[in-house]
């Protein structure tokens, strides 16, 4: 560009051919529209800068602008496939980029989140067309995550873990589980299996008489579900009008628990609470996980069909929730209605089965 | 106000015209900003001609939207089948623009099509295309512009008709330049000032955020410490980096001197390469120890090459091989 000279280079000039040839300088009127528009646009950065306004196309650009802590909170997005988690990256999402993904999550909250999720599995399986390598989806899962930079003059050679605390999951039931999906839809009730050694099972038909209404269902374990439908609650009434009591022995020990439902109705959530021994009668919530408060029991309605029984903790294809009992003895759970409208049939607390069950049949006690 | 002073006034005034006028309005070769116009929209598109992002329609669907001022005017966002239309109608226009087919229509085209395209993709909760949206503004200058004028197909096909399709005459009137025109300087310097002023607007936003603090405290280590999580640098320089007092504030402050003072590289030759390396040799800084990476700014690096330069030292190399095939016995 230093060879260029703004002059005028007198060795070039001949205008040859040209529609119009261009004067050596534009015309008034028109050098008079050309400036009012370089003023204009200097004049939108100014106000963009001045405003932190966007008037696209014209933007005060102030990323990195802010000055960043040590401590910061993000948001990440995996994939769950058969081989375990990975990270949804930009060819996994395109054309939505990582840092928009969790730019995205940032701004949604709660169902917005989960349905933001869902459209997520949209692109990724919009994605996977192209690249039949990505593995397939059983699932995506939020975690927020928190950073915490080392203070000056610590060695970075080993950064620390963040923390990380799952916030929203989208549960896709692998190929099997769907095929079952598909012959409860026509009305043949799955396989049943037997549950492992030290497991318990509790079958809900027993409960204790409550004017908890039932249905009939060949699907269900003994044929007979509970339905446990009312408003949606923050935390567990301290005296429900419908509920479900259970007592069952257990020895000392980590349980993961597993409830076998199914959302009776569309478009409607189905989760229910848990409530263990001394909860009952208090508003409080079993087991003591930010989760369990957070997003009850169940929730059939996420991942899964309408009226389809299903195997399901905290929520379909998030990592299970677990009780632990310090010593063995007799136990009482109670289950009541969370929001939505659920059916229940089973309960399975299981020292074994850790990963989501992918068969939708009932259980037999060992 | 007394006589005299109203007299300087009005020289005052027509001096500063006067100067504005120069600036931008003396007469330039055609032949820079022809080869900027290809080099621009040849890169363009190359990058965006396979452009099929009608997903932005279904994230739309799903409820993942959160409109910039663009869309809050009221322009719709159409079905995937008309995006489809409109990202082929870019690609054409692009690809017309750098041959210089129909080229007013072309750019002007390319201008709008770009204009809608890429304000889509900024309504999913962050601002995206790594300077794209100073790319359409430089594409709004070209749009008004006379940059067809020159190593253009419009002109080939211009000078073949008033040669009568004799081709050794049209060859030969094509390869003769153009005559310089205030027509052919503004539309790179307005190309350059929007360049330096994607840096400047972001050293000025930087310092009314934090002021100088942004350079002197531990933020830029914590930046570089945070993108080793949460991207994907290539390398590990950037902890590297952090680990070191002197060399993030030192980054910090210079990082900072360079987008303030960026601007002055449009009224000095001399600072105007020295300034669009600096600025380059920054974002490819920030891809290799942050992972980010800004590459619609590698179309407006494009309009800084000296391409005439270039392009008479390939034709004068051309010439001296002849020369020398010819002496050979």
């Amino acid at each position: 560009m230093t060879q260029r000279g703004d002059e005028a280079n007198n060795t070039l000039s001949s205008s040859v051919a040209l529609a119009s040839p261009p004067p050596q300088s534009p015309s008034a009127p028109r050098r008079a529209v050309l400036s009012f528009a370089i003023i204009g646009v200097l004049a939108a950065y100014a106000y963009c800068v001045a405003s932190g306004e966007y008037l696209w196309p014209i933007s005060p650009h102030p990323m990195y602008s802010s000055i960043q802590g040590r401590t910061f909170t993000t948001f990440a997005l995996v994939g769950v496939s058969e081989q375990g988690e990975f990270p949804l990256r930009s060819e996994h999402a395109r054309p939505i980029g990582a840092s928009t993904l969790r730019a995205v999550l940032n701004r949604k909250q709660g169902r917005e989140h989960e349905k933001a999720l869902a459209t997520f599995q949209k692109l990724y399986e919009r994605a996977r067309v192209n690249n039949p390598e990505f593995p397939e989806l059983l699932g995506l899962r939020s975690y927020e995550q928190v950073f915490q930079i080392p203070k000056q003059g610590r060695s970075l050679a080993t950064l620390p873990k963040p923390r990380s605390t799952l916030t929203s999951s989208l549960f896709l039931a692998p190929l099997p589980l769907r095929q079952e999906f598909k012959q409860q839809a026509e009305n043949v009730a799955p396989p049943v299996r037997a549950a492992g050694a030290g497991d318990i099972v509790v079958e809900l038909h027993a409960a204790e008489p409550s004017s908890t209404p039932k249905v009939n269902d060949a699907r269900a374990s003994e044929r007979e579900a509970f339905v446990l439908s009312g408003k949606a609650r923050r935390a567990p009434q301290a005296e429900p009008a419908r509920y479900i009591d259970v007592t069952f022995h257990a020895e000392a020990g980590t349980y993961t628990l597993w409830l076998r439902g199914a959302a009776a109705e569309k478009k409607q959530e189905a989760s229910v609470w848990v409530q263990l021994d001394e909860e009952l009668g208090t508003q409080r919530v079993a087991p003591h996980d930010k989760r369990a408060q957070s997003s009850g029991f169940g929730n059939w309605h996420t991942g899964l069909p309408q009226q389809v029984f299903a195997w399901s903790s905290c929520v379909p294809g998030a990592p299970p929730l677990r009780v632990s009992f310090a010593t063995a003895g007799s136990h009482r759970l109670r289950l009541s209605a969370r929001e939505g409208s659920a059916w229940v049939d089973q309960l399975w607390l299981s020292r074994e089965q850790q990963e989501a069950p992918s068969f939708s049949g009932a259980v037999s006690a060992p | 106000m007394t006589p005299q002073k109203v007299a300087n006034r009005g020289s005052i005034a027509s001096r500063v015209l006067g100067v504005w006028q120069r600036f931008w309005f003396s007469p330039y070769p055609a032949l820079d900003l022809a080869l900027c116009r290809i080099a621009f929209f040849g890169f363009l598109y190359q990058r965006y001609h396979s452009y099929d992002e009608t997903a932005w329609f279904t994230l739309k669907q799903g409820g993942v939207w959160y409109p910039v001022s663009f869309f809050n005017l009221g322009v719709p966002v159409f079905e995937p089948d008309v995006l489809r239309f409109i990202y082929w109608l870019m690609g054409l226009s692009l690809l017309c623009a750098a041959l210089g087919l129909f080229s007013r229509v072309s750019m002007a085209l390319s201008f709008v099509t770009a204009l809608y395209t890429f304000a889509l993709q900024q309504n999913f909760a962050k601002y995206t295309g790594g300077g794209i949206d100073v790319v359409v503004v430089v594409m709004s200058g070209f749009a008004l512009s006379r940059a067809g004028d020159d190593l253009s197909l419009d002109r080939f096909f211009r000078l073949l008709r008033s040669e009568r399709g004799h081709l050794p005459k049209t060859w030969a009137a094509f390869t003769t330049p153009v005559a310089p025109s205030g027509e052919y300087l503004w539309p790179l310097k307005f190309a350059w000032l929007m360049f330096y002023m994607l840096y400047f607007s972001a050293g000025i936003s930087k310092l009314m955020h934090s002021g100088l603090a942004w350079a002197d405290s531990e933020n830029l280590r914590n930046s570089l410490i945070r993108h080793h999580f949460s991207h994907e640098p290539p390398t590990q320089w950037g902890l590297w980096v952090a680990d070191r007092v002197w060399a993030y504030k030192g980054m910090g402050y210079a990082s900072l001197a360079i987008e303030v003072f960026a601007p002055l590289g449009l009224f000095s030759r001399t600072l105007r390469i020295p300034f669009a390396l600096a600025l380059g040799g920054m974002q490819y800084g920030i891809y290799l120890l942050l992972g980010v990476t800004f590459a619609a700014t590698k179309a407006l690096l494009l309009m800084f090459v000296p391409w005439s330069a270039l392009f008479k030292a390939a034709q004068r190399v051309r010439f001296w091989a002849q020369r020398r095939t010819l002496r050979q016995p």
